[in-house]
């Protein structure tokens, strides 16, 4: 009886790959980059988190659009924030650029959507990756860091006045257009 | 008039001189003749003159060059002329002369008729294809006008006009050329016919040659044949196997008449978008590059062309590098040519006239590489332990050469997994552990899933011996190879099963999942056999149930198992064959035994499905609605191992997700729900 056999894929030792040159084995470091990002975004298309989402903008893979949903029972609730990625060549050993595209008053976040977290800055390992980063910033919306603001006004109101804090989060708030989206893309 | 003569006379009257007297009679003579042809002229309607001068001129023209005759044996003949008719045209011609009807109509008259004779003579027999010497008739064309029409019209213009010895190189000239241009153009009208009788036709395809030297004619060339093309060749009823042996033929037909390659370059445009937009394309490429053209059964198969078959028999031309990378920056090449002025744009020089160049550059090189892995893949799978790979060796040295090697380090995995499988077959089974079992029935394939195409992955039960021989082989792979460990794949197998019966012996080649249908029903006899119905069978043996219904109606087609009378479902094998009416009723159902080995991009396509609709989703979440063609290149760029498919595929896709209300579609634009 004829039949056919298969090799397990992830034996890299195996004798016919180590002949050819496997193309996986690419040392140009975008080519390492890309590959990583490629998975990343292959695990977080499968993991489907609810809330959270994200994809490569036209043509470059170093540069993502994120999207994050205010968690409920936060003053952010049902609210749609784009964020921007930025990936630097030597990526997952620098952290990427993270910013809020769309405004958003925070404690932690700058009128310009620059974020301060730990993470983005000198915490930041090669562990992290697109999913962890999002889901650090949608539990940092309901759960500011009021020690070190950006926004000072919005760390002392946090406490003080829930109800201004939330009508200057709704007035702050508006989605983008399709043409600024398509625009920073 | 009356006073005119009358001084003539009284000036006649008044010379007495003989000398003088004849000089007044010419005088006299040419002033009547004067007078009078006018009266001629203005007597006789013009217009029905002329129409019926051409008339007459041109049915003597016909009688002259025996354009009508059915016997054309002897080849010079053709360049002889009938004296007599001649003669009766060129005495009539004196005459017209004679009463002054020799000039203006007469003369208009006999240009057009003797216009009219050449087309007439380009269509006659003389002038007819040469389908035995596939030699141009262009040749003996000029030779007829310059021997024959031009020393008959040079006596007749002089026989209307009265010139002794007109001088009429010129218009010799242009009645050559008019000739030629009818020829082309006649040819030319039937030019699809010709292709579709190469090479027989190519003598007429050369007259073309002879005739396309203008812009003109060239762009009439252009124009016409690629109405021909879409109107004969570019329909539904065409099959893809059909339009792939006619572009070969045009290929070699119009690299034969122009050698630049513009006019193909124009006239293949139609042709090559036509074969983009059919799906089968690329595989009857490459099936057709593979095939074995001794095997008679691959001829009539659809799947195949018979031009590229024979094209790829022919030795490779390697094509030069340098020229193929920078045609004008290489200065020392001394045949450099600019680019012809009838070219369009994008025109790239052909640097090799080989046809197969022309259909690999059809589509993307990824495109062919990806076609070339599945249809590679199966044929391999298929391959039979004492093929020596030569064809497909070849072929993909081809490919290497015109797409570089890099792209197809997948394809040498596949080769070089083949060779080394057999090499290691050998060597287990020489081995220790299978010294006392009947090792040399089982041959394996080992592949490198990585590099090979998605193949079928049913999982079932093969019958227990087997499995025994499997997990001996595998031990024995697995000490030769570094403890590396197998995964079969039983449904890409090939088994040999032989049936003993009471009375018959059934043996066939199937594969495995039939296989182990009918060694299910191992174990009864005539008396007690067998029972099983389909739902046992699938638990049984973990099998999928269209697979096991494909099984039973193969062997009931062999007429091994039939469905109890008793019990409907519940199948069982026939151990004795009744004499006849059994016989009769097998089913046809043959024809779902093939199952392709490797998965066809439909398959693939609707396994990914998901991923695809996650990616999509994503997308339009990320960066806001968009257009279908911007999504299909977002897709290609962002999935791992790209996006085969085309617009097509992607808005079937699309259009289920608008169902589903995941998306909303806004003119071409594919949205989220908000």
């Amino acid at each position: 009886m004829d039949s056919l056999l298969n090799q397990a894929s992830t034996t890299t030792t195996n004798s016919t790959m180590t002949k050819t040159s496997s193309p996986a084995r690419n040392t140009n470091g975008t080519a390492n980059v890309t590959k990583r990002l490629q998975s990343e975004l292959m695990s977080l298309m499968m993991s489907s988190t609810p809330g959270i989402s994200a994809f490569p903008n036209d043509g470059n893979l170093l540069l993502w659009t994120a999207t994050i949903v205010g968690p409920a029972d936060t003053p952010y609730a049902g609210l749609n924030f784009k964020l921007s990625f930025d990936f630097p060549a030597n990526y997952p050993y620098s952290a990427p650029t993270v910013l809020f595209k769309t405004p958003i008053y925070h404690p932690n976040i700058d009128f310009s959507g620059r974020i301060c977290l730990d993470i983005l800055k000198d915490k930041w390992s090669a562990i992290y990756n697109v999913q962890s980063v999002l889901l650090s910033l949608q539990s940092l919306l309901g759960e500011p860091n009021n020690a070190s603001p950006l926004n000072g006004q919005a760390a002392e109101l946090w406490d003080k006045d829930p109800v201004e804090y939330q009508r200057l989060v709704l007035a702050r708030h508006r989605d983008l257009s399709e043409d600024e989206l398509n625009n920073s893309a | 008039m009356v006073p005119a003569l009358v001084s003539a006379f009284q000036q006649g009257n008044a010379m007495h001189d003989q000398n003088e007297l004849s000089g007044v009679i010419a005088k006299l003579r040419n002033k009547l003749s004067k007078s009078l042809h006018p009266i001629f002229i203005d007597s006789i309607p013009g217009d029905n003159f002329y129409k019926g001068l051409t008339e007459v001129t041109l049915r003597s023209c016909t009688r002259t060059f025996r354009l009508h005759t059915e016997s054309f044996h002897e080849d010079d003949a053709k360049y002889d002329i009938d004296y007599e008719s001649s003669l009766k045209l060129l005495q009539l011609f004196e005459n017209l002369r004679g009463v002054g009807l020799g000039d203006g109509p007469a003369v208009r008259a006999f240009a057009r008729a003797i216009e009219e004779a050449i087309v007439q003579f380009v269509q006659s027999n003389w002038m007819g294809v040469d389908w035995d010497d596939r030699t141009p008739v262009i040749t003996s064309l000029m030779i007829w006008v310059d021997k024959a029409l031009a020393p008959f019209i040079k006596r007749a213009v002089s026989a209307l006009t009265g010139v002794a010895n007109p001088s009429m190189d010129e218009e010799v000239k242009r009645w050559t050329d008019l000739a030629v241009s009818w020829l082309g153009r006649s040819r030319i009208a039937n030019l699809f016919t010709y292709i579709c009788r190469w090479p027989e036709s190519q003598g007429a395809i050369l007259d073309i040659k002879g005739y396309i030297k203008t812009p003109e004619a060239r762009k009439y060339l252009t124009v016409n044949f690629q109405q021909d093309v879409e109107r004969r060749l570019l329909h539904a009823g065409a099959t893809t196997k059909h339009i792939l042996d006619i572009y070969m033929i045009i290929i070699q037909a119009f690299t034969t008449i122009d050698t630049r390659g513009v006019l193909l370059d124009n006239v293949s445009r139609p042709i090559r978008k036509y074969l983009k937009s059919r799906t089968d394309t690329a595989r009857i490429i490459i099936a057709s590059m593979l095939a074995d053209l001794a095997d008679e059964s691959i001829r009539s198969s659809p799947d195949v062309s018979r031009a590229i078959a024979d094209e790829m028999a022919k030795p490779i031309a390697p094509a030069s590098d340098i020229h193929r990378h920078a045609p004008d920056l290489d200065f020392d090449n001394m045949a450099y040519q600019p680019q012809p002025t009838d070219a369009s744009p994008d025109f790239r020089r052909a640097d090799s006239s080989d046809a197969i160049a022309h259909l690999l550059s059809l589509y993307d090189k990824e495109q062919f590489v990806s076609v070339l892995r599945n249809i590679l893949g199966e044929h391999l799978l298929r391959s039979t332990a004492d093929v020596h790979l030569e064809r497909e060796t070849r072929l993909l040295e081809l490919f290497k050469s015109r797409f570089g090697d890099d792209k197809l380090q997948a394809c040498d995995v596949m080769l070089q997994d083949i060779a080394n499988s057999r090499r290691l077959t050998r060597k287990i089974l020489e081995s220790a552990a299978f010294a006392h079992t009947d090792g040399g029935a089982l041959t394996a394939q080992i592949l490198s899933a990585f590099f090979w195409p998605e193949l079928r992955d049913d999982e079932f039960r093969v019958p227990p011996p087997v499995q025994d021989l499997l997990a001996k082989y595998a031990e024995g792979f697995e000490q030769h190879q570094n403890m590396m460990k197998l995964k079969w794949i039983p449904a890409l197998g090939r088994a040999t099963v032989e049936l003993v019966f009471e009375d018959r012996v059934v043996s066939e080649s199937v594969p495995p999942w039939v296989a182990s249908v009918v060694y299910a029903f191992d174990g009864g006899d005539a008396a007690n056999p067998v029972a099983k119905s389909i739902e046992q069978l699938a638990e049984e043996l973990e099998m999928e149930e269209p697979l096991v219904r494909n099984a039973v109606a193969f062997w009931a087609s062999k007429q091994v198992l039939e469905e109890s009378a008793s019990t409907p479902g519940l199948y069982t094998v026939i151990e004795v064959l009744a004499e006849e009416g059994t016989r009769g009723k097998a089913p046809a159902a043959q024809a779902q035994e093939e199952v392709s080995a490797v998965k066809t991009a439909q398959d693939v396509f609707e396994e990914n499905m998901d991923t695809y609709k996650a990616f999509i989703v994503a997308m339009v979440t990320n960066m806001g609605s968009m257009p279908l063609a911007r999504i299909l290149m977002m897709l290609k760029m962002a999935l791992p191992g790209g996006f085969n498919f085309g617009e097509t595929e992607l808005r079937g896709c699309l259009q289920s997700m608008v169902e589903e209300s995941t998306l909303v579609q806004n003119g071409d634009s594919y949205g989220v729900k908000r």
